[in-house]
């Protein structure tokens, strides 16, 4: 039986110049009558809203910071209110002398993720140097430890809290996918029913339910006289939610790497733990990394919901600018500009993910080649008794 | 390779056994932990009075009934919005899809340039912006915005104009399913020309209701404007408006997405053949690409229907009163938060494994069909 049924059609033909591409897209805006049309209904759109935005955003704007009343006065974007809140809603309600501290934890995160960025960096030190990063932030903003005055967690806010919940649910969520995910692959047991229970649940519950139960709930369970700040309260919360996710991205990576490796891996003495961690987990995570990056610009965009259990990110900063009575009317501006830094951030991220996805093909071929190559030529049907 | 685990050698009962045995022990234990701390426990408070009133609700509900009623209200309420939400959203995302499907660039643009302005924005930062265009942005009662008499736009929000049906309400609802299911039969008929068919139900439906309605003239309940606000007909609030909209937008950029993966899913090969035989792109589309693609998309979609589902708990921050939102309520006025998250576990759960069963089911029937 030839290994033919399971080829892929090949495009055989040769790849077209790229001006010809060009010239098709010019033709096809009007080459049947009604794509005319549309080419001028969607160029007249575009100029409509071209001009509205010019003369709402900057030819009638107000770009002084003042008392409001100019804002009240113009019809145009009330910039002023950007201007004059911009560092409640990124700092939160930090004491302004010691906002340097989360802007060097900014500096610092952003050259991090940086050289997280460069696919040539990228080693073993990078997640211990993530931990040591979150860890960082949580000392330097908290100022235990350090020769710094202490600032309550309950004043932390905007970006940097934003940025610490997320990277600290990330930290608790990949570990914990990953043991699920092996948990739940394995064989039948109490592990597996329970493991499967819990991602399930993770998955099947919103997270502002799970956001309630950590921040009303979890304290009870704990002793009284121990501290525990609503930050790592939401913490928690995200990373347990989070962990159903990445524990689903990984379980579907890890089936997609050929049993054969395994099987390989056993035979050569190699045990349970020693495999997951020398032959599968390397390939699987590899497999993973675009829904894992997927999941975690999720739940970076999620952070946004600890504004219902009283925590000021990103968003909740912004809320709470808007409830200053003078700059009340400019709630478009500054949602505006709280929108503005997520979609910067977020879609970066998810074009990064995208030139991952196009840059991995190569080896992407090659792995599923080799697990198609696996199962045509029956290389490995040595009759193991199925785990 | 392994032997089996003394868990697995267990028959089921005993396995079930034991895993009530844990949870009973567990349930016990934080009893005795919650009555160290003076809370109180118990599924008890379900019968107290509620003592506080819901915006709106599709049932009756005053501060006398009882907590029950108030979280069955809510739940009422959470469907309300995921089910409007979920029309609207799949509306959208049928508009944005064929958008960036055709050969037309700029529309492909537009597509493309609202999918990633919606999925790359926080879902609580637009539901707070849109809800802030219908409060903040919108008119005062007396100033409202009314294109056509007994319908006002304003702050408080849509108020509408109300059909009551004098009594022939039963009757309506039958002979329209009756028209409904009749219309469909013809429509999905096999050999059918589509104009015929459909004028064919068109004109069934308008007979239908014109003999239900024999006798019965509807009558029309306009809102007046009394005070400050508006009595009479019927209302969307600005709450539920902003939910089911924002709701609507970001699930329908996921759903385009999903959409257009699997019309890509489909092999060139089946677009190839059909060509070959004569069809034009449209009929190609809908009688061969289409079905396929939406086995394709059944899970996915239906995946993120229940997102829709979950996402809907936000109503908490936007002040419409559902499941998640007056749970909170009770939370704060009885304490008892380990039974309300008990409730809301149970409720999502057992709507998300109750639509996945049934997607799952659809699915294996799709399949049999084919094969």
């Amino acid at each position: 039986m030839t290994s033919t049924v399971r080829q892929r059609e090949r495009d055989t033909r040769d790849a077209p110049a790229a001006t010809e591409y060009l010239t098709d897209m010019v033709r096809s805006l009007y080459r049947p009558w009604y794509s005319a049309l549309l080419t001028a209904i969607c160029v007249y759109l575009l100029f409509r809203l071209g001009t509205t935005v010019w003369t709402w955003g900057v030819e009638r704007a107000v770009f002084l910071p003042g008392d409001g009343s100019a804002c009240l006065a113009s019809s145009g974007a009330c910039w002023a209110a950007v201007e004059s809140k911009w560092r409640l809603i990124v700092f939160g309600l930090y004491p302004a002398a010691q906002q340097w501290r989360p802007a060097l934890w900014l500096c610092g995160f952003f050259t991090l993720l940086g050289i997280s960025a460069c696919p040539r960096c990228w080693s073993g030190w990078l997640i211990p140097a993530w931990v040591v990063a979150w860890a960082l932030g949580l000392l330097l903003l908290s100022g235990i430890g350090l020769d710094l005055p202490r600032v309550d967690a309950d004043q932390w806010g905007g970006l940097p809290l934003t940025l610490l919940i997320a990277i600290g649910g990330t930290v608790i969520a990949l570990p914990a996918g990953i043991l699920l995910a092996l948990a739940r692959q394995g064989r039948p047991g109490i592990v597996q029913t329970l493991s499967t229970a819990f991602i399930e649940l993770m998955r099947g519950i919103p997270l502002v339910t799970i956001l309630f139960f950590a921040a009303v709930v979890l304290p009870l369970f704990l002793p009284t006289n121990v501290a525990f700040p609503k930050v790592l309260r939401a913490i928690v919360a995200t990373g347990a939610c989070a962990s159903g996710y990445v524990a689903e991205a990984v379980r579907g990576a890890i089936q997609a790497v050929s049993p054969g490796q395994t099987q390989s891996a056993y035979s050569l003495g190699l045990g349970f733990w020693q495999t997951q961690r020398y032959v599968v987990l390397p390939q699987a995570l590899r497999v993973a990394t675009p829904a894992l990056i997927n999941t975690f610009l999720a739940f970076f965009k999620s952070t946004s919901l600890v504004v219902v259990i009283g925590l000021y990110d990103l968003l909740g900063a912004t809320r709470a600018a808007l409830s200053d009575p003078i700059w009340q009317v400019a709630f478009v501006e500054l949602y505006m500009f709280a929108g503005a830094i997520y979609f910067v951030m977020c879609f970066a991220l998810s074009m990064y993910v995208r030139w991952l996805h196009v840059r991995s093909a190569r080896w992407r071929t090659a792995v599923s080649a080799r697990a198609h190559d696996a199962e045509a030529n029956d290389s490995i049907s040595v009759s193991l008794p199925t785990a | 390779m392994t032997t089996q685990s003394a868990y697995v050698r267990l028959n089921a009962f005993t396995r079930s056994a034991l895993l009530i045995a844990a949870l009973w022990g567990a349930a016990a234990a934080t009893e005795r932990l919650l009555a160290s701390r003076h809370i109180a426990t118990g599924f008890g408070f379900l019968l107290r009075a509620a003592g506080f009133d819901i915006g709106e609700s599709l049932i009756s509900f005053d501060p006398e009934d009882t907590i029950a009623r108030a979280l069955v209200v809510g739940t009422l309420n959470t469907l309300k919005v995921s089910v409007i939400g979920v029309s609207l959203a799949t509306i959208i995302a049928a508009i944005l899809t064929i958008a960036r499907i055709g050969s037309h660039p700029l529309t492909k643009f537009f597509g493309i340039a609202f999918v990633e302005l919606v999925r790359n924005v926080p879902l609580l930062l637009q539901l707070f912006f849109w809800y802030g265009i219908l409060t903040i942005a919108m008119p005062g009662a007396r100033d409202a915005f009314s294109p056509i008499p007994g319908v006002y736009l304003s702050n408080r929000g849509l108020w509408l104009p109300s059909l009551n049906f004098n009594g022939a309400a039963t009757q309506l609802l039958v002979v329209s399913f009756g028209a409904l299911l009749l219309t469909y039969r013809l429509l999905t008929a096999r050999a059918y020309r589509p104009l015929i068919a459909g004028c064919g139900a068109v004109a069934v439906t308008v007979a239908a209701v014109a003999v239900a309605m024999w006798g019965h003239a509807p009558s029309l309940d306009a809102p007046r404007l009394e005070g400050l606000g508006y009595v009479g007909g019927t209302s969307i609030s600005p709450e539920l408006a902003a939910l089911a909209f924002g709701l609507a937008v970001y699930a329908s950029s996921y759903l385009s997405e999903i959409a257009c993966a699997a019309l890509n899913a489909v092999p060139q090969g089946q677009w190839q053949a059909a060509r070959a035989l004569g069809m034009k792109p449209i009929q190609v589309l809908r009688l061969v690409i289409a079905p396929q693609a939406a086995r394709i998309a059944l899970l996915p979609a239906v995946t993120e229907y229940l997102n829709l589902l979950k996402n809907s708990s936000l109503a908490v921050a936007i002040g419409y009163p559902d499941i998640v939102s007056i749970g909170n309520t009770v939370m704060n006025q009885t304490g008892q938060a380990i039974e309300v998250i008990v409730i809301f576990v149970g409720i999502f759960l057992s709507f998300c494994l109750a639509v996945a069963a049934i997607a799952n089911g659809l699915l294996a029937r799709w399949i049999r069909r084919v094969q």
